[in-house]
């Protein structure tokens, strides 16, 4: 028998696959534009969000117990920052003028 | 302990390693005097936001996984909620500028 909290729960969760993969659609339209040079950091952003949507999808899946990898939905996050790490060294060198 | 495990126990704390490269390379975004002036700055602010949460709930993954804490799992859902709706938005501003800029 499901408590409240687990409905809620699993509401969550859902809310936040769908609303990733939204955003996962969102980023990639916004490819075309990254490809302009001040606008060059947002393609690894792109890709990180896109990870981001997979980890959301993963995670629902284990949460509902479809799939479980415990393991890839801590690696994953490992990507994620690693992109957003080559995004942010991109944005600094974009700021300090280098892509003019 | 097969290799799976074994990156699920250690992931979260790299990932907070990870997290201190990326805080202090948003320290160094935020301080430095922008050259380009075709650079906008508040989508960065948001994903930084983002970046927060994602600390705390890591935080919260580590300590319960050491079992100092025991908040359920549940509220991994909520934050993660914030974190999306914080990167939607991102882009979208990201998506007006380059609309108004056009």
């Amino acid at each position: 028998m499901l408590t409240p909290y687990d409905w809620v729960y699993g509401i969550a969760v859902l809310t936040a696959a769908v609303l990733s993969i939204i955003a996962g659609f969102l980023a990639l339209s916004l490819f075309d534009s990254a490809k302009k040079t001040h606008l060059t950091a947002w393609k690894p952003l792109i890709f990180a969000l896109v990870l981001f949507a997979v980890e959301e999808i993963l995670g629902a899946l284990k949460v509902f117990g479809v799939w479980k990898t415990v393991w890839l939905t801590h690696v994953v996050p490992s990507f994620i920052l690693l992109f957003l790490i080559i995004a942010l060294l991109r944005q600094i060198n974009v700021a300090k003028g280098y892509h003019e | 302990m097969s290799l799976g495990a074994s990156l699920a126990q250690a992931a979260p704390l790299y990932n907070l390693g990870l997290v201190i490269i990326a805080l202090i390379l948003f320290y160094k975004l935020f301080t430095l005097r922008v050259k380009d002036r075709r650079v906008y700055l508040l989508p960065w602010k948001l994903v930084f936001a983002a970046l927060m949460i994602f600390i705390v709930e890591e935080l919260l993954t580590v300590l319960r996984g050491f079992d100092f804490i025991s908040i359920p799992i549940h509220i991994n859902g909520f934050f993660e909620v914030l974190i999306i709706g914080t990167f939607i938005y991102a882009l979208l501003l990201q998506k007006e500028h380059i609309k108004s800029s056009a």
